[in-house]
């Protein structure tokens, strides 16, 4: 180091006269004026992005295959049965909820579908019932979804929820989903429910 | 990576070692730890494998039944029951494959940090190669890696391919009429390997041991157990359907039956360990009696013991439905004999003797003995029954003639010759509703009618036979004798156990114990056993003087007789089947 010192070149600085104050707040000027562009450029950019994408499943396509619970990375899976209330009938005879020909209307084991009872009926006022989904329960089996869809209205249908959902780059459900309805959606819209005041 | 050189100072450098030491160690405890974990996260991923909770073929039977009794509030308990209970054991795995995960994480972690730090710490300061093993190692380097490589890959391809084996063999089978069905319409089962008669004898086959007579090796069986702290129980597992048939044993299996009045089942549990392997159903037999018959409380639906003959197990119910599983459970044939006529329903167990299925079916009119194919349930011959209504089980006795299928129903004992049948001999003297079966001590045939006499009969050489003696004393009318070829053990429901010598009935003893007995006694080397109704067991000496050695409780009703094999006894109870070994399992 000692070497290098003495034969590094000698700085302006060291010279005897200075930058006057002119050039001094030129280039100061110059200086805060290409910050400015860089941060609104770099703003614009972080605005006008593409979100990410992610997997969902389109409703409408889905065909209660069973697949979502025996196939996603985690388990249980990271599809939940969600329920769409605004197009809930609140049927005393939920299909969804009973199995077929039921023996009786009420929660007995031997009438329910769900095989982890993660259907919850509750009483709301005569003749109706409300259905709420436990979704530390719901494995993803659609048993309940295609009794709705098939004998009620549907309001009962399957979503990917994304705080259990990895994410991954290549979906194991999708691969294996017999009717494509597992779809890229923009990760600030990570949604594909029915109904419009839904909650899932 | 620099190793570092070890401190030249004495106290850093015993710093330096206890730290190589603490690493050192921590990594061999993490590293049996990540293991074990992962041992036991294969295990349970194994089971859950075999039997998904959520998929139960029970339970899906039992919802189809109810279906058809739609009223039977029994029937929705047994629902909720199971579903709860397969629920909990779905969440259980759930909750153990979690935490087991974490686990195996934390190990794997600590594990290599620790490597990490030994293989800083190593003590030894690297030296420089020289020459010539320098050009060594260049060589054995590659080379043992590749033997790494390989070796590793070896590994992984084995560890795979056992877990491939374990998860492939469903310990639950299918039981579904597609399967038995497909097994039936073959009209065979797997080939057939000749039946090793030493396999018979070490094993518990049928009702009263491999030649009915109740007898068995010692074993090492300890005369005393605590069903509430465990000792010297092995294990105690209950039994979904009751039944007082007694269990029966082939090599690690461990098979009982149960039944209700619209419902029956073949239980096979693992005899190390009570893990029921698999359940049999027997409903959806065709022909089936659409009503159940009438029985008495005590005998049930499932009294007749089940048999086997190490290729199949064989059950019969008290509504005369026969039914056919593999040792793994799976249905291989069944067929309906018809409602029995008698009124207690029926009771008498099967036996097999090479490839016939012997079925006794004594009624109060149109009394049989089937021979069956064992392999396809069809039968090869049937001999018609001039006897009244019993509850025996026949034995096969090898007599000088060849092996002949003993019989009792009053009035008579009639010897069959096998394998085709015919009538060889028979002896009157018998009377009254029979129960207590026959055995054979290689001498006598001992017979009990419970209204007449206990005869003793004398095979002869040339297809005669006759009476040497007889008793009319404290008969038993549901327990069997009990001989050793010396002694004879009578004992009666009420509790009177008699000694009597073989050869001629001379009185050794007689004593009143305070119990009742539905159990027939068992001979385990020199020892007696007596079960009573209420769950006590007596254990005698074998000798010509009543002697009482001790006496346990299973805490529960025991009608059935004991089985034994392996080092362990077997008893069946009204809720449990118990395994009594000593600690530490059965001695060799």
């Amino acid at each position: 180091m000692a070497d290098a010192h003495q034969h590094a070149p000698e700085s302006p600085a060291s010279g005897g006269a200075g930058p006057s104050r002119r050039d001094f707040l030129r280039q100061s000027l110059r200086g805060a004026a290409f910050l400015a562009l860089g941060g609104a450029a770099g703003f614009l950019a972080s605005r006008t992005a593409r979100a990410g994408n992610i997997w969902q499943i389109d409703p409408y396509l889905c065909v209660q295959c069973g697949k979502c619970a025996t196939h996603c990375v985690l388990n249980p899976s990271a599809v939940k049965c969600v329920h769409a209330y605004e197009m809930c009938g609140y049927c005393e005879l939920c299909t969804a909820f009973f199995e077929p020909d039921p023996n009786g209307l009420n929660t007995g084991a031997e009438n329910q579908l769900c095989p982890t009872g993660a259907i919850v009926r509750t009483f709301v006022e005569d003749p109706y019932f409300e259905y709420r989904i436990t979704e530390d329960l719901c494995i993803g089996c659609a048993k309940c979804v295609k009794g709705c869809t098939a004998f009620g209205n549907g309001s009962m249908h399957l979503q990917v929820r994304h705080d259990r959902c990895l994410n991954c780059n290549e979906c194991s459900i999708a691969v294996a989903c017999p009717a494509g309805a597992f779809k890229r959606v923009p990760a600030n819209r990570p949604y594909l429910m029915k109904g419009k005041r839904s909650e899932p | 990576m620099m190793r570092p050189v070890p401190p030249s100072d004495p106290q850093a450098l015993r710093r330096h070692q206890a730290r190589y030491l603490l690493a050192s160690r921590s990594a061999l405890v993490a590293g049996v730890f990540t293991l074990l974990v992962a041992a036991l996260l294969a295990l349970n991923f194994a089971q859950r494998q075999s039997t998904d909770p959520l998929e139960h073929p029970e339970l899906a039977a039992l919802k189809v039944r109810l279906a058809a009794e739609p009223r039977s509030s029994a029937l929705k308990t047994q629902i909720r029951q199971l579903d709860q209970e397969l629920r909990a054991e779905y969440f259980r795995y759930q909750s153990r494959a979690h935490a087991g995960a974490w686990l195996l994480l934390g190990g794997a972690v600590v594990f290599l940090v620790s490597i990490f730090g030994m293989t800083t710490l190593h003590p030894s300061a690297p030296q420089p190669l020289r020459g010539l093993e320098r050009d060594a190692r260049q060589w054995s380097e590659p080379r043992r890696a590749r033997w790494a490589v390989g070796l590793l890959g070896a590994a992984v391809i084995g560890g795979l391919a056992l877990i491939a084996v374990l998860v492939s063999a469903p310990a639950l089978p299918d039981s579904s009429d597609a399967a038995a069905g497909a097994v039936a319409a073959s009209g065979q089962a797997s080939p057939e390997a000749p039946i090793d008669e030493t396999a018979i004898a070490r094993n518990w086959p049928r009702f009263r041991g491999p030649d009915g007579s109740g007898r068995a090796a010692d074993g090492g069986i300890p005369a005393t157990w605590d069903v509430s702290s465990g000792e010297n129980v092995l294990w105690k597992s209950p039994i979904p359907l009751p039944g007082v048939g007694s269990p029966i044993v082939w090599e690690n299996l461990v098979v009982v039956t149960g039944a209700e009045k619209d419902q029956r089942a073949v239980y096979g549990l693992d005899a190390a360990t009570g893990k029921l392997l698999w359940t049999g159903r027997g409903e959806r037999i065709a022909e089936s009696p659409a009503e159940a018959p009438e029985v008495m409380e005590d005998t049930g639906f499932a009294a007749p013991t089940p048999a086997t003959d190490g290729q199949r197990v064989y059950a019969i119910f008290a509504n005369g439905d026969l039914i056919a599983f593999t040792l793994k459970g799976q249905r291989v044939w069944a067929r309906a004999l018809g409602m029995p006529a008698n009124g207690y329903g029926h009771a008498a167990s099967l036996l097999v003797w090479k490839d016939l299925l012997l079925v006794p079916w004594d009624q109060s009119e149109n009394g049989r003995l089937f021979a069956l194919d064992a392999a396809t349930g069809k039968t090869v011959w049937e001999e018609p029954r001039e006897v009244h209504c019993s509850w025996t089980t026949p034995v096969v006795a090898k007599l000088a003639g060849g092996d002949a299928l003993i019989t009792a129903a009053a009035p008579k004992v009639i010897a069959y010759g096998l394998p085709k049948g015919e009538e060889t001999w028979s002896v009157e003297g018998l009377e009254g509703e029979l129960g207590s079966s026959p055995v054979w001590d290689g001498q006598h045939v001992f017979a009990v009618g419970t209204d007449s006499n206990l005869l003793a009969i004398e095979p002869g050489a040339h297809g005669s036979a006759r009476v040497a003696w007889k008793t009319d004393k404290d008969l038993p009318d549901i327990t069997s004798p009990l001989s050793d070829g010396e002694r004879l053990w009578l004992l009666t429901t009420q509790g009177r156990v008699t000694c009597l010598a073989a050869k001629d009935g001379t009185e050794f003893y007689g004593q009143e114990l305070d119990a009742s007995f539905f159990a027939s006694p068992t001979l385990v080397g020199e020892r007696v056993l007596l079960i009573s109704a209420s769950g006590k067991a007596f254990w005698l000496a074998s000798g010509a003087e009543y002697r009482l050695l001790g006496t346990a409780e299973f805490g529960e009703k025991v009608h059935a007789s004991p089985a034994l094999a392996g080092g362990r006894l077997f008893v069946r109870g009204e809720r449990h089947l118990f395994c009594i070994a000593p600690r530490g399992g059965p001695k060799p």
